[in-house]
This record gives structure tokens, sequence and C-alpha cells, in this order.
């Protein structure tokens, strides 16, 4: 594990290809955090997804929150997605930590030893660090396709609604299972297209997982924003009218692309939670088809682009 | 606790969700008898942050249920 520094920096990445998408998606980031800081909820905003709303008799599960906590529904995905899975004592790593929202609950309600969050936007590291100053937190500005951590070092890995801006997915979950011990978890959710959580599945178990709970949450996810959108885009302040659309698709308001395409079955929200039940030599070349390949690109594109803010 | 501060806090809650003052009382539920969410609170207590010179923190901000906790983490702050 790197020693944090105090005022992280961008990442430094090169200009073209996946990693120009990449650099893109951090200064989005960078972008919307500058946005937030301008809020008078700026210290509260520690997340950036569409949550979960349990639908009719449905009970919420995990740790009861207060109705002030910010964000009740992106809490509710968390504890959707960690489900019974005992995290007593392990040490947690966040790909795509955000503004650190999920590990801040794991930390304070599923007694963790120590989480870890890594994430490509140096402000929102900043943020984490910031707010979560304490010992058993550390956070790294990181590629989510090459996190700076050991073999074999996390008990879990979380991720949430973050995966699908990332233009090489395999890369990602290679390094996932490289991190994850065997035993471990890998605790996973994301607006995906529909047509590409089956290979998910086949390429995580060909690197060692098992999985051990699927589930389709796309209208639970829908009700989040139906019920909260409108009311979350107020937490970003007036925004400019050449921002709007951007803004709306942030909030994953009604009518915005991404609302629409998972109303219309294009894209899925999914949780996936697997254990790791060994260790597997990955093969160097790739295993995930060229045409399932290309359309996680063109998925990341497709975010990436969605979620540019003009007026930065 | 505090009258001022009860008072203080019921006429804030009452601007940021358009109600009469009078339908809010110590006992009121945030959640449940108010209808305010973490948006209205959050509001409700950066003013009183301003207005009163305090810091509340996150751990105590999440936790609160009623209009009473409010206003004794206020007080308590205030060193009321």
């Amino acid at each position: 594990m790197p020693e944090p520094v105090t005022e992280p920096g961008p990442l430094a990445v090169d200009a073209s290809g996946d990693a120009a998408l990449k650099a893109s998606q951090a200064a989005n980031f960078d972008n919307l955090n500058e946005v937030v800081a301008d809020s008078p909820f700026d210290r509260h905003l520690r997340f950036f997804n569409f949550g979960y709303r349990p639908l009719g008799d449905e009970e919420p599960v995990g740790p009861r929150l207060g109705p002030g906590f910010p964000n009740q529904d992106s809490a509710q995905l968390l504890f959707q997605v960690v489900g019974p899975t005992d995290l007593t004592g392990a040490r947690v790593v966040e790909v795509g930590c955000g503004r650190g929202g999920n590990l801040w609950l794991l930390r304070r309600y599923f007694g963790t030893a120590q989480v870890v969050g890594a994430d490509i936007a140096h402000k929102s590291v900043a943020f984490c660090r910031r707010s979560m100053p304490e010992a058993d937190a550390a956070f790294v500005v990181a590629d989510a396709e090459a996190v700076p951590l050991g073999p074999a070092t996390a008990d879990a890995v979380v991720s949430v609604e973050t995966s699908c801006t990332y233009p090489d997915i395999e890369a990602f979950f290679r390094d996932v299972a490289r991190m994850v011990r065997v035993d471990g978890h890998f605790l996973y959710t994301d607006l995906l297209l529909t047509a590409l959580v089956d290979p998910f599945v086949a390429l995580l178990e060909q690197l060692g997982f098992e999985l051990e709970h699927r589930r389709d949450i796309t209208a639970n996810v829908c009700a989040s924003r139906d019920a909260r959108a409108g009311r979350q885009k107020l937490a970003f302040g007036s925004t400019p009218d050449t921002d709007e659309t951007t803004m709306s698709e942030f909030v994953g308001r009604e009518g915005s692309r991404l609302y629409d395409s998972l109303t219309d079955g294009e894209h899925q929200y999914t949780i996936l939670r697997f254990r790791k039940v060994r260790n597997v030599a990955a093969p160097a070349e790739p295993i995930l088809a060229r045409d399932i390949a290309t359309l996680v690109r063109d998925q990341a594109r497709l975010a990436v682009e969605l979620l540019t803010i003009p007026s930065r | 606790m505090a009258e001022d501060t009860f008072s203080w806090v019921r006429q804030r809650f009452a601007e940021v969700l358009e109600m009469d003052p009078a339908e809010i009382s110590r006992e009121s539920r945030l959640a449940d008898d108010l209808d305010a969410d973490s948006i209205d609170l959050i509001e409700v207590v950066n003013s009183a942050e301003a207005a009163l010179g305090v810091t509340v923190s996150e751990e105590q901000l999440y936790d609160l249920e009623t209009v009473a906790q409010l206003v004794e983490v206020l007080d308590q702050l205030r060193g009321a």
C-alpha cells in the first residue's frame, strides 16, 4: 500500500484511446466535485449513484439510518450488494470509491478493520481524505484497471456503479481477482448493457470466482430515481443551462438517456456477489470475445460522453 | 432544553418545509411527522451552524430522529 500524499494530483495518463477516455472520466468527476463544492451540501454529499428503493412490501436491509442521512437509497444499494457477507475485521477495497460514502458506511456499521478507496478523480480522493482522516481509512488516486495494491490483500473488493465507464473491463476484473484472497468476496453492482451481464459472469468464473447471488434490481433503481432525482438535483445548486442535460444524467432523471435505457431494457442494473474459490493463472490472451470487448468500450464511451459537463 | 433554541429550530423548519410553526412540536419525528428529508435537515442544520456558531458532526446529524434531538445537540454544542 503506497503512502498516501496529503493533496493528491491528477493521474498521469497518455492522451490516446482508453487513456483519453479515462482522462475524460477523471476530469468529469473532478468537475463534479467543483460543482458540489459550491453548494451548501458539499460535506454531506458522499454518493454519486442511482440508489436502490425497496418496492411494495419489501423491507430495507442492513443498518437503520436516521432521516438526516443523505442518500438513503445509495446506502440501501450498498446494503443490498453486501447482503449477508460478513465483513467483520475485513480489509475492504473499493474501486471507484468516488466521495467515499460506501466506505464510510462499511467502516461505521460493518466492523471493518481497514477500508481502502481507489478513484481516478483526484478531487474525489482529496474529499475522502479530508472527510475520513482516521488511521483505518486510506485513499489513493488510481486507475481501476491497475490498483496499486498487492495480490491477495483484500478480503473484499466493492464496486458500485462505476465499471460501466471502464473501457477495458477484463483488465479491471483481472485486477480484482488478483487483489481478492481466496474465500474473499467481490461485491459488485452496476448499470450494464443487458447483453454484457452473462459474459461478465462467465469471465469472473474463469478468473476463480463463484457466483453467490445475482439479481436484476432495475425496477428498484428506477424507483429510487423516480422518488429522488428531482430533489437530489437541488443539492448540486443552480446549474448553467448548458449543463442541464448532463446534470439530469448524473441524477438519472426520468427522460435522461441513462434512465430511459434502464426502462427500455437496453441496460440492466444488476447485483453480482461473488466468492473467490481458487487462484487462477489468467491467460496472456484476452478471455472476453472481441465483439463483447467492443461493446464494453462503446458502453464506456457513451457513459463518459453523457456525464461530461459542457461548461467546465 | 433551551426554549430559544427550540423556537429557532421550529421557525427554521417551518420556513424550509413551508409549514405552520404550530404544527411542529419537540416530539415531531423528522421523517414520519414532518416529511423532512436529508436535504431539508441539512438546510436547517447549515443555517443553525451559521447562526449559532457551532458545527454539527456528520454522526450527530445522521442519527437524528426528532426535533428534540436536534435541539439537544445544538444546546450541547452551545454549552447551554
